[in-house]
């Protein structure tokens, strides 16, 4: 019996252990996931906080100046809704960022100035082509 | 066209739906010719799996663009190769080809069972038959890649820029591969419950597809890594994307699979766990598919959004429900009996311990790449972890699993004296003191790459000293004769080659971006870069833009790479192709980010990567051990 009980104990130590390091981590290495309209619905409580978003580059509205590696341009929501934020960047831009494509920014959102700081701007792209097949064609 | 593609794959799913029923009934009355005939149906349908592949790839090989998933995909310049690979480069192609392996290997293992108990062998079987024909439902009703347009367009979308290159050769059909073979481990570790066998008989059986699975595995997540590393552009090799995730998940659970078992083959012992984990692994596979294919998780991976989840979540929980049914049905006869006999300062003890390493990383790991979805389900707001997470918290595991796997050699099965360790560890202790105090000796003060370093050294003399005592006591004979025990002690030398190479890349790389005027030069970790003229080059299907770079070491010309930028036909958008030159010590890794011939500069980032061609090289040494391993015969004590 008394080697269960230290079965036990092991696994209770381990539980803790686990417990105690996804808390701190989540409590310091976690962002936000939204999405645009979250954003721009409740600008007050996601002022200045680490967030993940995801949106659809806007035709047209693409500034780009590849040899000081800056970027600004405007996502709009991916659920359908109209809203849209606009999103600076510092930084080597991907190859495969363009317009009309899926973007994942991170970074912070500033409500004074209603522009989002990205640090990270990932293009979601690979094996993704479907959709674009008819247009295309007509 | 499609409508033969349409007709093999019917006929192989209704010959799966045939076979499985058959294979279910034998499994009840241990009819042996119903079994046999099953076994009949199902080379069947491996072959009614084959035709519809070929009909695929004749369909892809020709341009055969009224298929839209030929459309999709390829189009008329694609080189010949990139073409043949539209086999697993989409969707439902890819979901086909895996369908196909399960047949291929459910067709060998009849095969390779045909004298075993009838029962035992169609339950094997009835579960390879349900796989197999869940991939068939999937690409016939949710994503057919013999759907054909109304039209038939000119030419084809093309391939992704990214996705031709020599590692979409072999990265998607080894991991492939790596996730296949679980389909049988599963299925005997089905059977031996179904059949209320307690005993390892279906983990010695499975071991090789285990091991050879797990060898895939291992090379599809490292080639996966190796090809971002040299196509993405960005200097590393692991984002801890979700879908590098995906695939990483079921190799630690079959990692912990394959230790754990060899305590339940050599000691009775861990049954439970071992049942677990092959349960689990198998799931984990499926599950990699789920998180790739459903769209839940933004990923740079992801597919579109489609039903498929639904379909694997549903294959999934019913699996795994059926399966714990009958675990606990016979729970009393699998709990270990004599615990009493256990030490942790064991072999045994240190396998029990990495079984829990191991899950304890898996959950960490599963648990930051599901949180958006977990989050969203019990906190107001979606949440997300990044790459700081995944790194703080697999570091102490992998500290921990570093430890076991220096400490596991040197221990005997049986409980330790501690006279005898103390001379045993006494130098894998100090030459991990003498690899501290050189780093800090040099300079290096960040304390974790330190702490890893230690524990990794620590981990490499316990190898060495195993072997060598070995050795001496045994002659180079045991070498040979106990191949499954050294086929682990090189995976293990692999694991630590591979670990220098990342805890060197992650912590001590040097990375610059410089924009300068051609014929400038530019200092960096070490090295001057002369950045020469643009030049371009015409290709097949692209166009290359690259810019000279000419690295000087203390003066002297070593070599001059070329990073260059590809614009391809069918995108508007140019594709980076890196420059790098690899050596032991480390690789120089330099992009083309951007140029311009009017205003006359030119962008270059440029990266170094200490050891990185490690983590290369130990993948290899991994993948030797494991067939050296596989080689091995019958239960051994080392």
């Amino acid at each position: 019996m008394k080697k269960s009980y230290k079965f036990i104990l092991a696994g209770v130590v381990f539980a803790c252990v686990i417990g105690w390091l996804l808390m701190s981590s989540f409590s310091q290495d976690s962002v936000y996931y939204l999405e645009v309209h979250e954003i721009t619905k409740n600008p007050d409580k996601y002022n200045q906080k680490g967030m993940r978003v995801t949106g659809n580059v806007v035709k047209g509205t693409i500034t780009q100046d590849y040899k000081k590696q800056y970027l600004l341009f405007t996502i709009q929501d991916i659920q359908g809704e109209p809203d849209t934020i606009q999103v600076e960047y510092n930084g080597i831009i991907p190859d495969t960022f363009k317009e009309d494509i899926h973007v994942i920014v991170e970074g912070k959102y500033d409500k004074e100035k209603k522009l989002f700081n990205a640090e990270t701007v990932l293009t979601k792209c690979p094996s993704k082509y479907e959709a674009e097949l008819e247009q295309k064609a007509s | 066209m499609g409508q033969l593609g349409n007709l093999f794959q019917i006929l192989g799913l209704v010959s799966g739906f045939a076979a499985f029923g058959m294979y279910v009934y034998a499994m009840q009355t241990q009819n042996k010719s119903t079994a046999k005939t099953a076994d009949m149906i199902m080379i069947g349908q491996l072959v009614a799996f084959s035709l519809a592949s070929c009909v695929l790839i004749y369909a892809l090989a020709t341009g055969y663009f009224k298929m839209e998933y030929v459309a999709q995909y390829t189009d008329l310049k694609l080189p010949f190769i990139y073409k043949i690979s539209g086999w697993w480069a989409g969707q439902a192609g890819s979901l086909l080809f895996w369908g196909w392996l399960v047949a291929v290997f459910a067709v060998i293992e009849i095969f390779r069972t045909r004298n075993y108990d009838t029962k035992y062998r169609s339950t094997v079987l009835a579960v390879s038959a349900l796989t197999s024909t869940f991939f068939l439902i999937l690409t016939i009703f949710v994503t057919n890649p013999f759907k054909e347009l109304d039209f038939f367009p000119a030419d084809g979308m093309g391939m992704n820029p990214l996705l031709q290159n020599p590692g979409m050769l072999y990265h998607p059909p080894t991991l492939f591969l790596g996730y296949v073979g679980y389909t049988i481990t599963v299925g005997h570790a089905f059977a031996a419950l179904f059949n209320r066998d307690s005993s390892s008989n279906w983990f010695v059986d499975t071991r090789k597809w285990t091991i050879i699975t797990w060898v895939f595995l291992t090379i599809g997540i490292v080639l996966g890594g190796e090809w971002a590393y040299v196509e993405l552009g960005w200097g590393g090799y692991w984002a801890w994307d979700p879908v590098e995730n995906a695939s990483l998940l079921p190799w630690l659970t079959s990692t912990a699979l394959l230790h754990s078992g060899m305590v339940f083959e050599r000691r009775n012992k861990l049954k439970i766990w071992t049942h677990m984990l092959a349960l689990i692994s198998f799931q984990l596979c499926l599950f990699g598919t789920f998180i790739t294919r459903s769209g839940v998780l933004d990923s740079v991976h992801s597919f579109a959004k489609s039903s498929l989840g639904y379909f694997f979540l549903a294959f999934i929980v019913i699996t795994s429900a059926v399966f714990l049914y009958y675990l606990f049905k016979m729970i009393d006869e699998l709990k270990d009996k004599d615990e009493h006999q256990f030490s942790f300062l064991s072999r045994d003890g240190m396998f029990f311990l990495a079984n829990w390493f191991f899950l304890g990383l898996t959950i960490v790991i599963g648990i930051g790449t599901m949180m958006p979805i977990i989050s969203g389900l019990i906190l107001p707001d979606k949440i997300t972890v990044g790459i700081p997470y995944f790194n703080k918290v697999s570091a102490p595991f992998f500290v921990l699993i570093l430890l076991a796997s220096g400490i596991a050699p040197l221990l005997g099965h049986g409980k330790a004296e501690t006279k005898d360790l103390v001379k045993k560890f006494a130098p894998s202790v100090l030459a991990m003191i003498a690899a501290v105090a050189a780093l800090v000796v040099t300079g290096h003060t960040q304390p974790l790459p330190i702490l890893l370093t230690g524990f990794t050294t620590f981990s490499l003399v316990a190898i060495l000293v195993s072997v060598i005592t070995n050795v001496k006591k045994g002659g180079v004979k045991v070498l040979v004769n106990n191949r499954r025990y050294y086929g682990g002690l090189i995976i293990h030398l692999g694991v630590v080659m591979m670990a220098y190479g990342i805890i060197a890349s992650s912590f001590y790389n040097d990375k610059k971006d410089v924009t300068v005027a051609p014929g400038e030069s530019f200092e960096f970790s070490g090295y001057t870069l002369k950045v020469g003229e643009l030049a371009a080059e015409e290709r097949a299907n692209y166009v290359g833009v690259y810019a000279p770079v000419t690295v000087f070491k203390n003066g002297k010309e070593l070599m001059t790479l070329a990073p260059e930028r590809r614009f391809y036909e069918k995108n508007e958008q140019a594709f980076a192709e890196v420059a790098i030159s690899s050596k032991l010590h480390g690789d120089l890794y330099l992009i083309l980010a951007s140029y311009s011939k009017t205003e006359n500069f030119v962008g270059i980032q440029a990266v170094f990567q200490p050891f990185i061609a490690w983590v290369w090289i130990g993948c290899i040494v991994m993948v030797i051990g494991g067939l050296y391993g596989a080689t091995g015969g019958k239960k051994k004590n080392a």
